[in-house]
């Protein structure tokens, strides 16, 4: 598991307190911004010009995703039950490799343009249209 | 499922952490916005719980 609390790095899990006998899964979401095609806007010794937008404010300061998974038969259990997950492992728990994992594919449900935006600059901002 | 709270503005939160890019090395961990800029983009991690 992470631990965001004390050390800020990864531990393996510790028995749950029996207050709390309950352990469920720890989720990690890395994500990489492109904002190299706004290179020309943040200059070195200016103030960074990006803001994370959510809750409708112009410096808003959250961003939302949301998490679907399914796990094959008592997977998830076992992986809970014994205190081997690191990351993108469980221990014994097979793991299905991304080139394999990466073939699975689903008929496109929602039909929306989300390629070639153009971007260009409007008063000193950046601005994408699509 | 939220991480941090959204109301916040100047505090930083263990559970997102942010690395600036800078072509394709990765810079240290930090809890606030990169300062300067990160011509590879920014790199972002989030933990839930956290």
């Amino acid at each position: 598991m992470f631990n965001t609390k004390n050390t800020n790095g990864f531990l393996n899990s510790p028995a749950c307190p029996s207050s709390h006998p309950v352990r469920v899964p720890q989720v990690a979401y890395e994500t990489v911004w492109d904002t190299t095609k706004f290179n020309a806007l943040w200059k070195s010794g200016q103030p960074n010009p990006y803001v994370w937008s959510f809750e409708g404010k112009a410096d808003g300061s959250g961003t939302h995703a949301d998490y679907l998974f399914g796990w094959k038969g008592d997977s998830l259990q076992r992986a809970m039950d014994k205190s081997e997950c690191f990351y993108d492992g469980c221990g014994a728990i097979t793991k299905q490799q991304m080139s394999v994992a990466n073939q699975c594919q689903i008929p496109v449900t929602v039909k929306e343009e989300t390629d070639g935006c153009e971007y260009f600059f409007e008063e000193g901002k950046g601005v994408a249209e699509c | 499922m939220v991480t941090g709270n959204v109301g916040e503005t100047d505090k930083a939160r263990t559970g997102l952490t942010y690395q600036c890019l800078n072509g394709q090395s990765r810079g240290r961990e930090m809890s606030t916005f990169p300062t300067t800029p990160c011509t590879g983009g920014i790199f972002t991690t989030q933990h839930f719980p956290a």
